[in-house]
């Protein structure tokens, strides 16, 4: 393989012509003078000797009628010719240099002669080199590349990831190699229409914002809806806490108050209780103080600055000034007391609402509302517990002043009184009397018992038409008494048999069923009655098992309960008999459901004795009882209750079936009656239903309100098994008296008291306050007596004690104020005040104590005070915090009422000022001391059903911490969140939704108040859209101006904005049409070319002007357009300041854009670009190639976007002793100690690489795998890269007609030993001694430029040679010391000359060497400075300059 | 009847109204310079002549030259026997010219590779230094002048990606393009085949589109004044491209078609390819080829050039077990491998004269209609140009005298230059000069 083979060139022209010019041009002054006469010089010496060597050796062949390689030399027998040929005279000379010409078979020039006319044409050349120095020489208009057409776009569009130019075809280079020179950037149709394609895919980018246009990545709806709401979720993030939240219930969706909102209280607390240390006893500014705290705690400074103020607030009054007195007491060690004070507060003082609910009637109006704890009366309860360990039991009633002082705090305590259900209220005023009374007469009336029960018992058997009251008068008991009993035994004072009809018993809310339904599920043949929510008893007439969906078997009953009530099934006694009884409860719904709860009952007058209950869950049959012989009267009733379980009543359908049986007596034979074949075939016959024999009223189907948990309160005094009733049931006269003589002694000895056996519970219901004989005790009148009370318990401080009396002293009561008196069963008491209240626990337990509190009318008129209960005495001085708490009122999704509860409230008096006093203090304390700052989940997700898509609520965050800035960023974010997701429109649709929806199962006008703000959103954001476009056009002319990277002249915006219009008057819409113009803006030849306007009317060079520099030195330094800074200095013209220029280069090369240079520049120059794509290797040899060519390029990158950012010396780039590496790349080049063998991140510089053999551009892996073949290396190719890419040797063009080799190489020849059998032919031999040895000396790098000692066959590595200067060297280092010691100007040189065709986007020129003659001397003045070579490139005037318009052609342009 | 439906084409009426008031109204109607002197689309002068199928052209390029030994070609017996590079095209030797001794003497100039590639079709001079100067080539000057007739003028194809690197003065732009629309103008190669496949039968009416570069094109003139004369002429290629494209919107679906003949196929009938360029060199070029082949048979295009790889090209071919070597590399040697990929290379044409063989268009195929040509920038991997390895399948309809071999080697006017006039006379354009020539071959 010989690609070239030539005969020798001792040094290329170039090289020489730079010599040349050091020692034949002392000065580049431009002394027109001097030129001149040194032309004329050289004209004479022309004219004397080189004109006839000319003649002589050359115009035989390049004659005007064989003009050999294009060159005409006849012409240079004229002189005005000669000075237009520069061109031709480069050519001459290089033949003449380098001994080409004349051909070695024509007769040769002395060498005196050839010497003369070499020094002639070098002098001439550098004459006219400096003559034109700093022409800005021909520079084509240039189209952005691929690399800055995608960079422009990016930067324009802030789409970082966008690749508009990826199938476009791939650039071509020209000039000095790279692909900026506008000869190799052509355009073609096909071309324009990808261009357009491009144009129109970024346009689609576009996004629409209120105040213009914007560009996303992923530009739909959704994704800018979510993008934006992140935006405003990171912006509340810093300000607010992500935790400390309260959870809140509503309608069964839980969620925290905070929703990460929530103002971080205790911080800002605690920071003020350390800027109150800093400043104690010292002299600091507090202003300061607060700054630097906020600062090093990372809080703002704006809120602790309003905390601080109102904490030293002198005037503070109210509730801030109790909170004030509590953080000037507050150690900064301890500072819980104060932070759960303020929290306490906090949620006294607001509330949360669900935001689905916000706006419509009765709902909130806000997130967070304003909740003012303050009444004017207070409901006073505190329930005592019914276990109660000793005697007597203390509570205590706390009145405080509120903070706010105790001036008119007079309270009125009305009716204080203790309230068990089944007996009257017992006032505190007279308890005391009333308890002592009690004690003596109960005592007396147990041992009155048997007497009265034996009364009883006779009055059962015949009654002899004698009331309860004769009946005592005839057995000398109390009738008070009597009447207790007989009402505990269900009896009524009526003589005889009871009459009173089951449906007027104590339980106001019992309902018959009166709705029949004549069908259920579609079967005529089953009926039934039924009520709300599903309450219902039906029948099934059929033999057929149905599902209703409940499972009815055939001629079955089922019953259903509702949530709150039971369904009862209720036989009722038609004469006094003796019954068995047994019942059968079923679960219908076996597949769901918790289950139902059931109670057979006995009920007689205000008796309701519970024979058994259970649960019934399941498909099993429950059976119940039987319970036998049991004694009914007339009208007594045997009730069948089902009840759902837990209050749920779903799948609660239930098969019952209840069978009396009256034993057979004297006066009655047996006879049964059973609930399912009574009522099954006829159910719908009356309520009350018929036996099967025609007895009218047997059965009745009620219900009542479900007794749930309560049922045990209320399960009846008598339990079954007891003594008494035993009694009653029992038919033997004799029995019956023994079991009241028992009775009678268990009362009269109670034992057992904690005993679960019947009688002990019995004992203890007798004696109990609702046990008969308390209840005749008060029936005779026995009240407490409110004028008799021993003491005046007033001062709770005394510990309470045997000798207290109970309730409260007659004298608090009914005082006068003025001429107001208080009523008897009112106290007065003035603030603050602990009021103890001792009460026997006989009488206590299971009670509540209650009092309605307010202020005195007069004497309380314009306090303020808190009253609180509790069981436990409160400490000295502390004060009650209200409680608050929201419930839902009969929740559903279209009511959302609710009502505020309110534990401690403050009172305050209707008509005084307190009430108005008190708000404004809370006001004051919600102003500073809000629980959330904002509403952070801004999307609602506490509502199933809701309208609001986007709540705001943060105004509390702007109030207190944000500044005017943070401000209009929120509001411009928001504004972009409704624009962008169009919610107000899309409400208008929901709405309409909601309400149809509404309309079906629920009251729709609850969203009445929403249609009109709905409407009106949607009007004013279609108004808003419109609005917006003017400025979206706006917003696009802009883009316009940056995209073109000059101002927008008056015509151009006209084009624009007249293509608008022209879209839109052809039925495009506002946005397809701004699409299109963005479109626009992206193909045009402003936006897709670097037009420069040269001077009108002059030949000469003028300075471009300063927009015109910016982009030049922008698409320089970074392949991309100019940023804000670069437009802003140029449009006020400071651009060109060679300081400012000088501190842009240094800024732009800090930018991380320059890296964009590293590519462009760089890796072109070293014939590298896109080698992390490069598809050249072998894959069978090489297959771990193609993963490690990303990280060559990478490297080679890094090492040029570190010497633009860093300045480093351009030397480095040749030897410098580091290189830039992962720990994958590390591993693959064998260097210890980077990084995991697989780590891609991070890259980092690491320097001492020269002992592993890297460092600097040769040893690149990019660079030597790119310069060999695809399955071994070639030093010929890098050997010819280093001369002519790196050195920038001018090599001889190889020969056209190189041998073909057609025989394979000899097997087991090295890499090195093919070169040489392919360099050994002597045409070949004299061009590859000047290439190959710099390519052995680098072949202990592979093929993919690992390091290697051994070839792939095993042999070893020979990378000693000897360099066409005559050096021997062994190895790569000693190659790299002799370019550094007698190659390194050279290299420079190479490094200048490329740099600068890069930055002037043409070739190298000869009126450009002394510019390059003049970096070289500033680059050794600043030790190699890459800044400063780019500084000079930038300064120098053809970077700044352009030729004027009616610049001619001339000697110089080639 | 579906209420929509009326809706619809009441909508559509109102649109294309509108779209031609505006057109008017902009009154953009800056003419194509090379419009003038055509007969475009449409053409409304009922021409008496017999309706024939066109004749297409397709030029095939392959970089490095061939094998130097196995490039051959003789008549035996009024037979054609091919040598081994050519023996893929066996079974249409038939209609196989094999032309000898042709060359382009521009292309002796310069350096190697990097000036013998950019003037093959043009035979022009080519520019060294800064600048970038070559000819327009034959296929442009064709699309040019009857190139529209059909509604895409020509296709430029290629398989490999243009190097984008100067080597030895001389810009590698022209070592990867033998299409030139303009002398300074190297016409950008399409590499991804569905590009290649939209180019063709992608519907260019776009709504907005034709406003878009209207627009464009208004101010456009103000810019041209105030650049430099230099400039000026790169802006042109802008401006003549995006008025170009703007009118191919203005007139696409108004084609008119030849009087009295339909193409075979009036759509494609193969799926547009996958995007992406594929990975694999043979399915890149057989894709490559079907949509020469399909441009063809739907008379969408009827010049197409394919450069199958670059002169100077780094192609590999692991599916010929041929992968230890990139191709310029393995062109300076003469071994069986080499053999293999010239092969390769002539596969491709062998294959599309197969397909267009099989598509019948009256009496005679697509094949005998269209000329294909397959040639390179030099004989042998040696640079050797001074004869250049010319083969050519399809009788140009009709009028080829194929089955022959043509020796040039001792003509004095001995051009490829001189082809490409012939190859113009079998389209219909008699010219008395293209670039270096003066005359067409007379044998061909």
């Amino acid at each position: 393989m010989r690609p070239y083979s030539v005969a020798s060139v001792a040094k290329s022209w170039i090289a020489l012509l730079l010599v040349t010019h050091w020692l034949i041009v002392p000065s580049l002054a431009q002394n027109t003078q001097a030129v001149d006469s040194r032309s004329s010089e050289l004209q004479k010496t022309f004219q004397t000797s080189v004109q006839s060597i000319v003649q002589k050796h050359c115009s035989k062949c390049h004659n005007d009628q064989r003009t050999e390689a294009e060159v005409d030399l006849t012409q240079w027998s004229n002189w005005d010719h000669v000075q237009r040929e520069t061109r031709s005279i480069q050519r001459v000379l290089e033949q003449f240099q380098t001994q080409q010409m004349p051909p070695p078979e024509e007769p040769q020039p002395t060498a005196e002669d050839r010497q003369n006319a070499i020094r002639w044409m070098e002098a001439w050349l550098t004459l006219q080199a400096e003559r034109y120095a700093g022409d800005p020489g021909p520079v084509l208009l240039r189209r952005l590349n691929n690399a800055e057409y995608t960079n422009t776009i990016r930067d324009l569009t802030n789409l970082t990831e966008i690749q508009p130019a990826k199938e476009f075809p791939a650039d071509s280079a020209a000039g000095e190699g790279f692909s900026n020179t506008g000869a190799a950037l052509v355009m073609s149709p096909s071309l324009v229409r990808k261009y357009l394609d491009a144009a129109k895919s970024v346009a689609q980018h576009v996004v629409l914002v209120p105040d213009g246009i914007t560009f996303a990545n992923n530009p739909s709806q959704s994704d800018m809806t979510n993008s934006t709401l992140d935006e405003i979720r990171r912006f509340y993030a810093p300000f607010s806490d992500q935790s400390g939240g309260a959870t809140v219930n509503l309608q069964g969706i839980v969620f925290e108050t905070n929703q990460g909102g929530r103002l971080p209280v205790e911080k800002y607390l605690v920071a003020s209780l350390k800027v109150r240390d800093a400043l104690k006893g010292s002299s600091q500014d507090a202003a300061q103080t607060l700054e630097s705290i906020a600062h090093s705690k990372g809080l703002n400074a704006k809120y602790l600055r309003t905390l601080w103020a109102q904490l030293n607030d002198s005037n503070s009054k109210g509730l801030l000034s109790t909170i004030q007195k509590r953080w000037q007491a507050t150690s900064i060690e301890s500072p819980e007391a104060l932070i759960a004070e303020v929290l306490s507060w906090q949620k006294a003082l607001w509330k949360f609402s669900s935001v689905g609910h916000i706006g419509k009637r009765d709902g909130p109006k806000a997130w967070q509302e304003p909740i003012n704890p303050i009444r004017n009366q207070q409901e006073l309860r505190l329930a005592i517990p019914k276990d109660l360990p000793g005697e007597d039991v203390t509570l205590y009633l706390q009145v405080s002043d509120a903070g706010d002082g105790s001036q008119d705090d007079a309270v009125v305590i009305a009716n204080p009184r203790l309230v068990a259900p089944g007996r009257p209220d017992l006032p505190l005023r007279g308890l005391d009397t009333f308890v002592r009374t009690l004690r003596t007469q109960q005592d007396l009336w147990v041992k009155q018992t048997q007497p009265i029960l034996s009364a009883l018992d006779a009055w059962l058997e015949d009654s002899q038409g004698r009331s309860l009251d004769e009946l005592a008068a005839q057995s000398q008991t109390p009738p008070a008494l009597m009447k207790a009993w007989a009402s505990t035994l269900g009896l009524s004072d009526h003589a005889g048999p009871s009459t009173a009809s089951p449906s007027n018993t104590a339980n106001a809310d019992r309902r018959r069923l009166v709705n029949k339904s004549d069908s259920m599920s579609g079967y005529a043949f089953v009926t039934g009655w039924f009520a709300e929510e599903a309450l219902s008893i039906v029948a099934n007439s059929s033999d057929q098992h149905v599902r209703i969906p409940g499972n009815m078997p055939p001629k079955s009953i089922a019953v259903h309960p509702s949530p709150s009530r039971s369904i009862c099934t209720s036989w009722i006694a038609p004469a006094a008999q003796r019954i068995d009884c047994q019942a059968l409860v079923r679960h219908a719904h076996t597949e769901c459901g918790n289950g139902v709860a059931w109670r057979l009952e006995l009920r007689r007058g205000s008796l309701h004795q519970v024979l058994s209950s259970g649960f019934s869950a399941g498909a099993n049959d429950v059976p119940i009882g039987p319970h036998k012989s049991l004694r009914v009267r007339p009208n007594d009733q045997i009730v069948l209750v089902i009840e759902p379980r837990d209050s749920n009543h779903s799948c609660d359908l239930t098969t019952i079936d209840l069978t009396i049986t009256a034993v057979q007596t004297a006066d009655s034979p047996e006879e049964t009656w059973n609930l399912s074949q009574d009522l099954h075939p006829n159910i719908l016959a009356g309520n009350p239903h018929a036996d099967s024999k025609g007895r009218p009223g047997v059965w009745e189907f009620f219900t009542e309100p479900a007794l749930g948990s309560k049922l045990s309160n209320q399960s009846g005094l008598i339990p079954p098994e007891s003594l008494l009733a035993k009694w009653f049931n029992e038919p033997q006269a004799s029995v019956r008296r023994d079991l009241i003589a028992s009775l009678q002694k268990r009362l009269l000895e109670p034992t057992g008291a904690a005993s679960d056996e019947p009688d002990a519970i019995l004992v203890r219901r007798l004696l109990s306050a609702s046990g008969p004989l308390f209840l005749a005790a008060i029936a005779s009148n026995a009240q407490p007596n409110p004028d008799e009370n021993p003491n005046v318990n007033s001062n709770a401080d005394d510990a309470p004690s045997q000798s207290m009396a109970y309730g409260w002293s007659a004298s608090m009561f009914a005082k006068s104020v003025g001429e107001s008196k208080l009523a008897d069963n009112e106290a007065l008491v003035q603030a603050p005040e602990v009021l103890a209240i001792r009460l026997p626990a006989s009488i206590a337990a299971g009670a509540e104590l209650v009092a309605s509190v307010s202020l005195h009318p007069l004497a309380g008129k314009n306090g303020s005070v808190q009253v609180a209960l509790s069981d436990r005495k409160p400490e000295q001085g502390s004060a009650p915090i209200p409680k608050t708490d929201v419930v839902a009122k009969d929740p559903n999704w279209t009511n959302v009422s609710r009502q505020l509860l309110v534990s401690s409230p403050v009172l305050v008096s209707q008509s005084g000022e307190a009430q108005t006093r008190t708000q404004e203090s809370f006001d004051r304390f919600r102003a500073i001391f809000p629980i959330a700052l904002c509403y952070t989940k801004i999307v609602p997700v506490d509502e199933v059903v809701t309208l609001t898509l986007f709540f705001r609520e943060d105004d509390m965050l702007r109030n207190l911490m944000l500044d005017e800035q943070q401000t209009k960023t929120l509001e411009r974010l928001w504004a972009q969140l409704h624009f962008v997701s169009q919610d107000a429109l899309k409400s208008v649709d929901a709405y309409e939704q909601l309400w149809q929806f509404a309309t079906q199962d629920a009251d729709p006008s609850a969203f009445e108040p929403l249609r009109e703000p709905i409407q009106r959103k949607a009007a004013e954001f279609r108004q808003s859209m419109l609005d917006a476009q003017d400025k979206q056009l706006e917003s696009v002319l802009e883009l316009a101006q940056r995209a073109f990277r000059q101002p927008l002249g008056q015509e151009q915006r006209q084009t624009l904005i007249g293509l608008y219009k022209n879209l839109r008057n052809s039925d495009t819409t506002h946005e397809e049409a701004i699409r299109l113009l963005v479109a626009r803006v992206l193909v045009s030849p402003e936006f897709l070319y670097r037009v420069e306007r040269p001077q009108e009317g002059t030949d000469k060079p003028t300075d471009v002007s300063d927009l015109e520099l910016a982009n030049r030195l922008s698409y320089f330094l970074w392949a991309s357009m100019p940023d804000d800074t670069l437009m802003e200095l140029a449009r006020s013209n400071k651009l060109s300041d060679p300081q400012t220029l000088r501190m842009q280069v240094r800024r732009m090369l800090q930018d991380p854009r320059a890296q964009r240079m590293a590519v462009e520049f760089g890796t072109m120059w070293l014939h590298i670009r896109d080698l992390d794509m490069l598809d050249e290797k072998s894959e069978s040899h090489f297959p771990e190639f193609a993963q490690i060519r990303g990280d060559l390029y990478r490297e080679a990158t890094l090492l040029f976007t570190d010497a633009l950012a860093n300045d480093r010396s351009v030397l480095d780039l040749l030897s410098g002793d580091y290189t830039f590496l992962n720990g994958r790349l590390a591993s693959y080049y064998g260097i210890p100690d980077v990084g995991p063998a697989d780590a891609l991140e991070p890259w980092r510089k690491i320097d001492g690489v020269r002992k592993y053999g890297r460092g600097g551009i040769l040893t690149l892996g990019a660079t030597l795998a790119k310069q060999s073949g695809a399955s071994r290396t070639s030093p010929i190719l890098r050997g010819n890269w280093l001369c002519e890419v790196v050195l920038g040797e001018k090599l001889p063009k190889p020969p056209k007609n190189v041998p073909v080799l057609a025989e394979l190489p000899p097997q087991g020849f090295t890499e090195r030993q093919l070169t040489e059998l392919h360099s050994s032919d002597p045409a070949c031999s004299k061009c590859h001694q000047r290439i190959d040895p710099y390519g052995y000396a680098l072949e202990n790098y592979d093929a993919i430029g690992r390091y290697r000692v051994r070839d792939a066959a095993g042999n070893l590595i020979d990378s000693s040679t000897q360099l066409p200067t005559g050096e021997k060297i062994q190895s790569f280092d000693d190659l790299r010391a002799y370019l550094e010691e007698h190659r390194k100007e050279e290299f420079v040189r190479q490094f200048n000359r490329k740099l600068l065709g890069y930055a002037l986007g043409r070739s190298v020129q000869l009126s450009d060497e002394p510019i390059l003659k003049e970096i070289l001397e500033k680059q050794k003045a600043s030790g190699y400075s890459v800044y400063e070579t780019l500084c000079q490139i930038v300064l120098s005037k053809p970077f700044r300059q352009i030729r004027g318009k009616d610049f001619q052609d001339d000697a110089l342009q080639q | 009847m579906n209420p929509m439906a009326n809706y619809d084409a009441h909508r559509r009426d109102r649109a294309a109204l509108s779209r031609r008031a505006w057109i008017r109204g902009v009154g953009v109607t800056m003419a194509l310079p090379w419009m003038e002197s055509l007969h475009v689309w449409g053409s409304e002068t009922g021409s008496a002549k017999t309706p024939e199928a066109p004749v297409r052209l397709a030029i095939l390029f392959a970089g490095n030259g061939f094998h130097g030994g196995e490039w051959w070609a003789k008549e035996n017996e009024g037979k054609l026997e091919l040598g081994r590079v050519l023996a893929p095209l066996q079974d249409f030797s038939d209609s196989t010219l094999f032309i000898k001794g042709l060359y382009n003497s521009e292309a002796l100039k310069g350096n190697i590779h990097s000036s013998q590639t950019g003037n093959l079709l043009s035979g022009a001079p080519l520019s060294a230094g800064g600048e970038i100067r070559s000819g327009t080539s034959i296929d442009q000057f064709l699309a040019q002048t009857i190139g529209r007739e059909t509604k895409v003028p020509s296709l430029v194809l290629g398989c490999e990606k243009s190097n984008p690197s100067v080597h030895k003065n001389y810009s590698m732009i022209y070592s990867s393009h033998i299409s030139w629309s303009s002398p300074t103008t190297p016409t950008p190669l399409e590499l991804y085949p569905a590009l290649a496949f939209d180019r063709l039968f992608k519907d260019e009416n776009h709504r907005g589109d034709q406003s878009v570069l209207d627009s464009v094109l208004e101010h456009a003139g103000d810019i041209r004044r105030q650049i430099s004369s230099s400039d000026r002429q790169k802006f042109d290629e802008y401006l003549d491209s995006v008025r170009d494209v703007e009118q191919r919107i203005a007139n696409a679906g108004k084609r008119g078609e030849l009087q009295g003949w339909k193409p075979t196929l009036d759509k494609p009938n193969i799926d547009r390819p996958a995007d992406g360029i594929p990975q694999d060199i043979s399915e890149h070029m057989r894709l490559m080829c079907d949509i020469l082949v399909l441009g063809f048979q739907t008379d969408t295009t009827r010049i197409t050039t394919l450069k199958l790889n670059n002169d100077h090209s780094s192609l590999r071919f692991p599916h010929l077990g041929v992968d230890y070597m990139i191709h310029h590399l393995l062109s300076h040697s003469d071994t069986e491998d080499w053999l293999k990929v010239n092969q390769f290379f002539t596969q491709q044409v062998a294959y599309i004269a197969r397909r267009l063989s099989q598509i019948q268009e009256g009496d005679r195929t697509a094949l005998d209609n269209s000329m294909i040509m397959l040639c390179s920038s030099m004989m042998t991997g040696s640079h050797d140009a001074t004869q250049l390895p010319v083969v050519m399948v399809g009788k140009g309809g009709g009028k080829i005298n194929t089955g022959k071999v043509l020796d040039y080697r001792q003509n004095s006017e001995r051009q490829m230059c001189r082809l490409y006039l012939s190859m113009m006379q079998k389209m219909g354009i008699e010219r008395s000069s293209f670039g270096d020539a003066k005359s067409a071959l007379p044998e061909v």
